[in-house]
């Protein structure tokens, strides 16, 4: 191992990766893909949500295998088939939810599956005083019979790392370590990375937070919709340069959102946040309006509409309806103020998959078909009809279980569910997601058209170019607050993105 | 359409009996109905004692009981629920309405009406303990199985409660129509819960709830408020079969209905219902309680020794759900 | 409201603790009775005995047992009473094996272990107070004989209810009962289960009499079903009633609901252990042995073992008394 070390040129990295690609049923995950990593250098990788990245590295740590391309382990030809062959070859990954179990011990954790026995049992006391010495490495100097459910977010990235360091990984990837950390938290694990770069560790780092990567990286990979767009050198670049390269394509013309009068305000939101999470987000929608919420996975998007939806507790802040304040505790209280949301989980959180495509288009609006308690099912069954009709819902019939229809189809089937309730606000999260082309573009056209019919209409959607077509205006949230607010004409890829990102 | 609306009077009577009995054929009940039919050919086929009215009115009445406390935890784990307390809260709750009735002396119709009174609350208990402080049904019920016992226990201090009379035994003894009231009983409520399943909105929102929680939750229902609901009208049919069995047998013992929880839930099970949620219905649970007591009534008419009861019910629970998956699978 | 409801239930469980721990504040003596299960009729008399023994001497009883007929709860109840550290326990053992460790651990500990109705024979317990089940069987199969006894039927046929199959109890009651008929012209031909429940023990008896009208016995070797009114078995009065002198009735157990079925002659024969003896013997006995004094009555009686082999255990005999149809009204005088 040592003599490798020596032998270890300049010119050749320690990880090369050429011709990657990767298909996954109806998409091109990975494209073509070059990658490379020295020893000793923090290669930061960047990339919308989807571009890529993940990919790719779950291809260097044997979660996926690749469809073509070849991957070089100091020049050599390497077989990555599992996650034990990429441990074997020095590869360790630090995912963003820890691999740790929470309820044992560090020294548990550190030796999990390869403890050291005595000569019978597990030898505690040989485990634990190696487990002291791997820690130190990263600076943690703590007792390690303390249950890592005890320890702070800061320290059990530091765990990990010094777990990965103990089975000799030469290349640790890290997938946004800091997410979850505080900022003196942050800036102790840039000195750790720091000091692994003195010690001949080649790191990958996964983040959106720019002002890490120009603090630590020593080049910058921009990854695109499934293609390597450049590797900038981290000395020579900047937030604007990484930014447009991230978001640059081009926007085509698949959306034609038609003009629609737009009034009075009808929602408004003012202060809300949640424990832990949202801080102070207010914001409103007029009548006629579509509201794009954009901002990167993880902002909090979904998370303001569930606390307005009353699904998740608010600690703070007001609803107001056309002017008045009104209480929203549960999701009943939504519903009868005219509120109507859908979800980004459409299977898990939409639909009830096993019930038919009429009794997922009534099940909002029960109430209004029934006469005490009684279901009038004339009226269920051409409600339903109207709807299917009107949205162009391609079932055999109404009868047909919603599970057995295509994405687009129950996604127009999750939306009438809302437009029979006669929603006044309609919060649509993801609405296009995963869809064919053609129901997009139907659902798009239907968002015009509620629009010109005075609904008010909130969008998350993590496709810039939908945003950016459909919405009147814009809201960027970063991290549980709201980061600003852009006007349809003023916005563009490049200034969302970077409100989105720092 | 238009030639639908031509269609004589007739030709809709046939049609709507064609689309009837294709819609019964298509049911999840279907196939477990003929499971039961091949039993009673078999069985009327080998035992000439099976033959008589006498056995069959006695076999539905045996299993009338199941089959309503069956109907009870069969809306529970429609919702994707479960309710171990079934036996326990029929335990007590005859124990109660028999107390009522021969040591306070209220009449017989309020003494069980206190009796199901009783059950709705110890469910609504049930159902507090799983909406509000969020235990799961098997932990929540699990602690009402031996808080109700012993309830049970304490009050009758072990003692069973004897001395009833005409009045509340006409519940579990008496006939209408030379048919025991029992039957009449299961009948009724079957045919309400049925209804309530399927014309109501509530009984929309339970499949709905069992399919999926969080779905239903987010289309605006108050699915806390269904739980409740379920949980406590259980505890009213568990409580109502209980007061049956302490009625046909003429008194109330505070160990009634130990284990009862597993056959009402096997009768549940072998009916189509599953234990994720979202499926059931109340005639399947009547034939899976009719299976059970028809296996019962067999086992004993063909002298099969009783250690080998056990042994073949388990088989009829393993076949039926086999089945059921295997209809299941085909869709 | 959440946190409310779990202070006030907080606070009535703690207030209840105080009550208790209380009214435990001087260390009493107390004898600890432990039945095979709560609720179980049969036992009530013992209870009943335990009570009257604790009033006579002056001593504090207990009467614990598990919700059901299980061993290992049994086990359980039992080191809940070492903890608490009572002076004596007497318990009617759930199996004989399964109990004798924690039965030693007890005596052990200081406590004077006795055992009642169902003995753990090869454990450190001082005495058994009781008519062993085997013998009671025995002597069912006896009365069955002797009802028969003027009989010309060449063969007579019997069916037998039992409770949950393996129950060491009724396992030894019927072994003795199958032993006593061994060789003459009763057989069993058939035996139906009920699982320690009521309600299936009619259903069984109800449906096998509807079906088999000419059965010429039942022997119950537990009285389940007669702890309900005659009314619940129609089919069961009709064959009794339809030939008394041919369709007779052996059954274990009596209880007070039982004299309604002698009334209508639905009984022949029933066999009573002395349950009231067995609980007041019991507590007396400890009692005695605590205070010094000799245990009264004891004499070695044969005791079988779970294999069916028999040894001599140092017993107090209660005795079991057999209620007739001809003598019954003198018994539920008292």
């Amino acid at each position: 191992m040592s003599e490798e070390k020596k032998k270890k040129g300049e010119e050749t990295p320690f990880l090369a990766m050429r011709g990657i690609y990767k298909d996954f049923p109806g998409v091109r995950a990975l494209d073509d893909v070059d990658f490379s990593v020295k020893l000793g250098e923090v290669m930061a990788l960047v990339g919308e949500n989807g571009a890529g990245k993940s990919t790719l590295m779950k291809i260097l740590t044997g979660v996926y295998t690749k469809d073509a391309g070849e991957i070089l382990i100091e020049g050599e030809d390497a077989q990555i088939v599992d996650s034990a062959s990429a441990l074997g070859l020095g590869i360790s990954m630090i995912y963003q939810e820890l691999n740790l179990i929470p309820t044992t011990n560090i020294a548990e954790n550190i030796f999990l599956g390869r403890e050291i026995r005595g000569r019978v049992f597990v030898d505690k006391k040989e485990m634990h005083r190696q487990a002291k010495e791997i820690i130190k490495m990263v600076g943690l100097d703590i007792d390690t019979h303390i249950l890592v459910q005890d320890l702070s977010a800061v320290q059990r990235q530091l765990i990990e790392i010094s777990k990965a360091l103990s089975v000799n990984a030469r290349l640790i990837i890290m997938d946004e370590p800091t997410s979850s950390l505080t900022e003196t938290e942050t800036e102790l694990l840039l000195g750790i990375i720091k000091e692994l770069k003195k010690k001949d560790v080649a790191i990958v780092y996964i983040t959106h937070r720019m002002k890490e990567i120009f603090e630590i990286a020593d080049r910058v990979a921009v990854m695109r919709d499934g293609k390597m767009v450049t590797i900038l050198d981290g000395d020579k670049t900047d937030t604007s340069e990484v930014v447009r390269h991230m978001v640059g394509r081009n926007i085509d013309t698949l959306f034609d959102k038609e003009e629609a009068p737009i009034t009075d305000v009808v929602l408004e939101v003012e202060g809300v946040s949640t424990k832990g999470f949202l801080k102070d987000v207010s914001f409103n929608v007029r009548r006629g309006e579509i509201l794009g919420f954009a901002g990167l996975v993880g902002a909090g998007r979904s998370e303001v509409m569930r606390a307005i939806f009353g699904i998740d507790k608010r600690e703070s802040g007001v609803i107001k309806m056309n002017g008045e304040e009104i209480t929203i505790n549960n999701t009943v209280d939504a519903l009868n103020n005219h509120i109507g949301f859908l979800p980004e989980d459409r299977k898990n959180q939409a639909l009830v998959l096993d019930l038919t495509v009429r009794e997922n288009i009534t099940l909002a609006c029960l109430k209004a078909l029934s006469k005490y308690n009684f279901l009038d099912k004339k009226r269920e069954k051409a409600l339903s009809e109207e709807y299917i009709e009107r949205m162009r819902i391609r079932t055999p019939s109404m009868e047909q279980k919603i599970k057995n229809l295509s994405g687009g189809n129950q996604q127009k089937v999750a939306i009438s569910k809302w437009l029979a309730t006669n929603s006044q606000v309609l919060i649509l999260d993801e609405p296009t997601r995963g869809i064919d082309v053609g129901s997009k573009k139907e659902i798009h056209t239907l968002m015009s058209d509620l629009a010109k019919q005075g609904v008010a209409i909130i969008m998350i959607s993590s496709e810039l170019p939908e945003i950016l077509g459909m919405s009147d205006r814009i809201v960027v949230m970063h991290e549980g607050r709201v980061k600003g607010e852009l006007m349809r004409e003023d916005a563009t890829q490049e200034n969302i993105m970077e409100m989105a990102i720092s | 359409m238009v030639d639908q609306r031509e269609q004589t009077v007739v030709e809709k009577g046939s049609n709507f009996l064609k689309k009837w009995g294709l819609s019964v054929i298509r049911s999840n009940s279907f196939r477990i109905f003929i499971v039961m039919v091949i039993m009673c050919v078999a069985m009327w086929l080998v035992s000439p004692p099976f033959r008589t009215a006498n056995n069959l009115l006695s076999v539905a009445k045996n299993f009338s009981t199941y089959a309503i406390a069956g109907i009870g935890v069969t809306l529970v784990i429609i919702t994707g629920g479960i309710d171990l307390s079934i036996g326990s809260i029929f335990g007590l709750t005859g124990v109660i309405a028999t107390m009522a009735f021969v040591k306070f002396n209220i009449p017989a119709v309020p003494a069980v009406l206190i009796g199901l009174i009783a059950g709705g609350l110890l469910g609504l208990i049930n159902g507090v303990f799983i909406v509000k402080f969020n235990l799961p049904p098997f932990i929540a019920t699990l602690g009402m199985l031996s808080i109700a016992r012993s309830i049970a226990y304490i009050i009758t201090k072990g003692y069973p409660v004897v001395g009833l009379s005409k009045g509340i035994l006409f519940l579990g003894q008496g006939e209408i129509l030379k048919i025991p009231t029992p039957i009449w009983l299961m009948v009724v409520i079957a045919i309400i819960f049925s209804i309530f399943l399927n014309k109501t909105i509530t009984g929309r929102r339970i499949y709905a709830l069992g399919g999926n929680e969080e779905a239903t939750k987010i289309s605006g229902i108050n699915t806390d408020r269904l739980k409740l609901l379920v949980y406590s009208v259980g505890g009213v049919l568990y409580a109502f079969s209980g007061i049956i069995t302490a009625s046909k047998l003429g008194v109330g013992q505070p160990t009634a209905g130990n284990g009862y929880e597993l056959d009402a839930i096997a009768a549940v099970v072998i009916g189509g219902a599953s234990l994720t949620g979202g499926a059931g219905t109340i005639a399947g649970t009547i034939i899976g309680a009719a299976i059970m007591g028809i296996l019962r009534n067999a086992l004993v008419l063909l002298s099969i020794r009783s250690h080998w009861q056990q042994f073949v019910i388990g088989w009829v629970i393993l076949i039926a759900v086999i089945l059921d998956q295997m209809r299941v699978a085909k869709k | 409201m959440k946190r409310l409801l779990l202070v006030t239930m907080l606070v009535v469980l703690v207030a209840g603790g105080l009550l208790f721990a209380g009214g435990a504040k001087e260390k009493e003596r107390e004898i600890a009775v432990v039945p095979q299960q709560l609720g179980n009729v049969v036992f009530l008399p013992a209870e009943e005995g335990m009570k009257a023994a604790g009033k006579d001497l002056g001593v504090k009883v207990l009467w614990e047992a598990p919700p059901k007929a299980e061993a290992q709860l049994q086990v359980e109840v039992m080191e809940g009473l070492i903890e608490r550290g009572v002076a004596g326990i007497a318990i009617s053992c759930n199996h004989p094996d399964a109990l004798q460790g924690v039965i030693n651990r007890a005596v052990a500990a200081g406590i004077v272990v006795t055992t009642f109705d169902a003995d753990s024979p090869l454990s450190d317990r001082a005495f058994f107070a009781g008519t062993n089940n085997y013998q009671a069987g025995y002597i069912s199969g006896q009365e069955m004989l002797r009802l028969y006894k003027d009989s010309n039927k060449a063969r007579i046929r019997v069916a037998l209810l039992e409770g949950i199959p393996g129950a060491f109890d009724i396992e030894s009651r019927k072994r003795g009962f199958k032993d006593a008929i061994a060789g003459s012209n009763i057989e069993v031909v058939y035996e139906g289960a009920c699982d320690d429940d009521v309600d299936k023990s009619v259903i069984i008896v109800e449906d096998y009499t509807r079906a088999n009208p000419n059965i010429d016995a039942w022997f119950m070797a537990g009285g389940w079903p007669y702890i309900v009114q005659p009314g619940a078995m129609p089919e069961y009065t009709k064959w009794k009633q339809a030939d008394p002198v041919n369709h007779k009735v052996v059954t274990l157990d009596v209880f007070p609901s039982s004299e309604a079925f002698f009334d209508l002659g639905l009984i022949d024969s029933a066999i009573d252990q002395d349950f009231y003896q067995m609980g007041y013997l019991s507590v007396k006995n400890i009692l005695n042995i605590l205070d010094g004094k000799p245990v009264e009555g004891l004499e070695d009686i044969e005791n079988e073992l779970d294999d069916g082999s028999i040894i001599m255990v140092p017993s107090i005999d209660t005795g079991t008394k057999i209620v007739l149809l001809e003598n019954y009204k003198d018994y539920f005088k008292d």
